[in-house]
């Protein structure tokens, strides 16, 4: 009766283990998916970053604009008005005389002309 | 047990041999399992060995991550085995024409093309196209699942691939460079900096089940791996996109064979953009021709003609041999020194500032004289001619200065106009910086640090004084006298730029073929700087074999001005022009 009692019990036991062990293979088999998903997607956010940066080129974003009818360049320097420290306003001639005939009430030209 | 006592005494026999054997052969069972899931052994045919890529760094512009300019994609390598199982299986067998086609279809590939390769026996890896786009990926990834059902295709896998990319095309080619198919540069920065950017790979050590995949619980070691250090630029695209358009529309224009442009900020010496022509595509570097590659800026000499007028007056004025005020009779033909003629589109008696602004080949040629030849080695060496700058790229060549002993008698009146001297274009562009930095040579770099992938700084480059050929007077000097080549009268009106001063030099000189001077083939060159009373950047266009006009005032200096204003503009450089105020 002794014997039949041990061999149970390590019988219990035995299933006790091949039950935890197949739990632990379960929980590593979605860890390695887990990873294998984080590197999928940080490889698809690489390959999405380069579609991006792509798409933003000078020529790209030229073709954009021009497909929206709009025609931009970079403001001169007769149509940029500094701020200086002491508060005054640094402009160009043709600036100048666009603002003082804006603030007189009279009818403007476009700046820089 | 009731049922073994009522057994005859043969049969308990039996039956005892029959449970001793049966308990035996399961406690060998039971150590035999023991000895496998707990003993620390993995047979060869389990064991699990994996190479993790470590990604190539990165190389961006002066804007940062923003703008990327080379980067490692991680892309698929599909291949097909033609020799998998599923295509002969006897249950629910795929063909072949089926695989061909649905590929065909995902990679915008001939499928015959594929069908033929399918029919190969001489291997189970056949490469056949390497893919970015991410619904292809996980389609195929779907597909060549047991999972895709009547949707699985064979005898297809995939396998990660890094390849190299520039997302911004020929943009910068020549700095940038490429790097090959293993991941090794071959040109430009690539090249340069190829120890910094490998990255390191990684490794998983473990075991593996009977579908060759891994046993996570068995996992031994996981080493990570280290992607290379990224490389930032002192380039901007934007100024880089403007100095490409206005060169490839120059060379059209004037059918020229080549050219490049330089944009430097004076007082740094940082490189803003640096175009040559012709051009390559670093995405398919094999595709072009090396000439191509060549970094016209850099790795060609030519002979700077009157463009290296300034350097002579500068050294002069330095020395105390003449003042801006000295005037030199230039006469009304041709001027014989050793006994060749020297001619001149200037007439009568110059000074010095008029001899610069109309560019007087005679009145030149004698301020040489009177400098003298070692003074006048000691000082273009000095400027940086006739021997490497340093920039951090490849292939930067020394350019062609003889010491004086190897001089005839008439080298100084020749070397005083540009002739019989070679330079590279970075070298001139920094000389004339020197003028417009109040007489300070600074080092020209494009990179601006190096960045591993924990954000330590492994490099920072900082401007470097080089030298101090002259004095910030003798620069004041030059620089006033320079702002005349633009004015009325000068040979480079055409290099003015609405709102800001420009100062400069205009230069067109003939090509040395087979040993002598070409009657039609010229280097057209401008170079200059703005705002003429502050500089902030230096540019050079030079244009090779234009037609028919070749001189650098007609060719080069439009476009010099056409980049500066417009790199000016997209900097907010402040107008030096006298501007009024408002409250």
């Amino acid at each position: 009766m002794p014997v039949v009692g041990l061999v149970l019990l390590s019988a219990f036991f035995a299933i006790a283990y091949l039950v935890l062990s197949h739990k632990c293979d379960q929980t590593g088999q979605k860890i390695k998916k887990a990873e294998q998903e984080l590197a999928d997607l940080e490889q698809q956010r690489i390959r999405e970053e380069a579609n991006w940066n792509r798409m933003k080129t000078p020529e790209e974003l030229e073709q954009a604009m021009l497909r929206h009818g709009l025609m931009l360049n970079f403001a001169g320097p007769d149509q940029v008005a500094r701020v200086l420290p002491n508060g005054r306003i640094q402009a160009s001639r043709a600036l100048l005389a666009t603002t003082r005939n804006a603030a007189a009430g009279t009818r403007t030209t476009a700046v820089g002309q | 047990m009731k049922f073994y006592y009522d057994l005859d005494k043969s049969s308990k026999f039996l039956a005892g041999l029959i449970g001793i054997g049966l308990f035996g052969f399961l406690c060998v069972v039971a150590a035999k399992l023991c000895y496998y899931h707990l003993a620390n052994h993995t047979p060869l045919t389990r064991e699990y060995s994996v190479d993790l890529i470590g990604l190539r760094g990165s190389v961006f512009d002066r804007n940062g991550r923003s703008t990327p300019l080379a980067m490692t994609l991680p892309a698929r390598l599909v291949f097909l085995d033609p020799l998998d199982p599923k295509f002969t299986r006897s249950k629910k067998p795929i063909s072949k024409d089926y695989v061909a086609r649905e590929l065909g279809g995902l990679l915008k590939m001939d499928d015959r093309q594929i069908f033929n390769m399918l029919q190969r026996t001489d291997s189970r890896y056949i490469q056949l196209d390497v893919t970015l786009d991410d619904n292809v990926i996980s389609n195929l990834n779907f597909r060549v699942s047991a999972a895709a059902k009547d949707q699985q295709l064979a005898g297809v896998g995939l396998k990660e691939e890094p390849v190299r990319r520039y997302p911004q095309g020929r943009r910068m080619a020549h700095v940038i460079g490429f790097a090959n198919k293993l991941g090794v540069g071959g040109a430009g920065v690539e090249l340069k900096f190829d120890s910094m950017l490998k990255g390191v790979p990684g490794k998983i050590d473990g075991e593996k089940d009977a579908r060759q995949a891994e046993i996570f619980t068995k996992r031994k070691e996981k080493i990570d791996p280290i992607p290379g250090a990224d490389v930032h630029l002192t380039l901007d695209h934007m100024i880089q996109y403007i100095a490409e358009r206005e060169l490839r529309a120059t060379i059209d224009k004037f059918q020229a064979t080549g050219g490049f442009v330089i944009v430097q900020k004076v007082k740094t010496g940082e490189i803003l953009a640096m175009a040559s022509y012709p051009e390559f595509d670093p995405n398919n570097y094999t595709q072009e021709t090396p000439e191509t590659w060549r970094n016209n800026a850099l790795a060609i000499v030519y002979e700077p003609g009157s463009t290296m007028k300034s350097m002579i007056v500068s050294a002069a004025l330095n020395e105390g041999v003449i003042t801006p005020s000295s005037r030199f009779d230039v006469g009304y033909g041709p001027w014989f020194y050793a006994g060749k003629p020297l001619r001149d589109h200037v007439t009568g008696v110059v000074d010095t500032g008029t001899a610069l602004k109309k560019s007087s080949n005679i009145a030149c040629a004698k301020i040489g004289l009177m400098l003298g030849n070692q003074r006048m080695e000691n000082y273009l060496r000095a400027f940086g001619f006739g021997s490497k700058l340093g920039i951090d790229l490849p292939g930067e060549e020394s350019g062609i200065l003889a010491k004086t002993k190897h001089w005839s008698m008439l080298s100084p009146t020749r070397i005083a106009i540009g002739q019989g001297v070679a330079v590279t274009g970075i070298q001139m562009l920094n000389a004339y910086c020197t003028i417009a930095n109040g007489g300070r040579l600074m080092r020209p770099y494009v990179v601006s640090r190096i960045v591993n992938s924990d954000g330590v700084v492994l490099v920072q480059n900082k401007p470097e004084v080089l030298g101090r050929p002259i004095t910030a007077e003798t620069a004041r000097k030059v620089r006033e006298m320079l702002r005349g080549v633009t004015e009325d009268g000068g040979t480079a009106t055409r290099a003015n730029v609405r709102g800001y001063t420009v100062a400069g030099k205009t230069g067109t000189a003939q090509m040395v073929i087979g040993g002598t001077y070409s009657q039609t083939d010229y280097h057209a060159s401008f170079v200059g700087y703005l705002p003429a009373t502050a500089p902030e950047i230096g540019i050079i266009v030079v244009i090779e074999r234009p037609k028919p006009q070749h001189t650098g005032g007609y060719v080069s200096a439009p476009a010099f001005s056409r980049i500066a204003e417009a790199t000016a503009n997209y900097l907010g450089i402040p107008s030096d022009l006298k501007e009024g105020e408002i409250e």
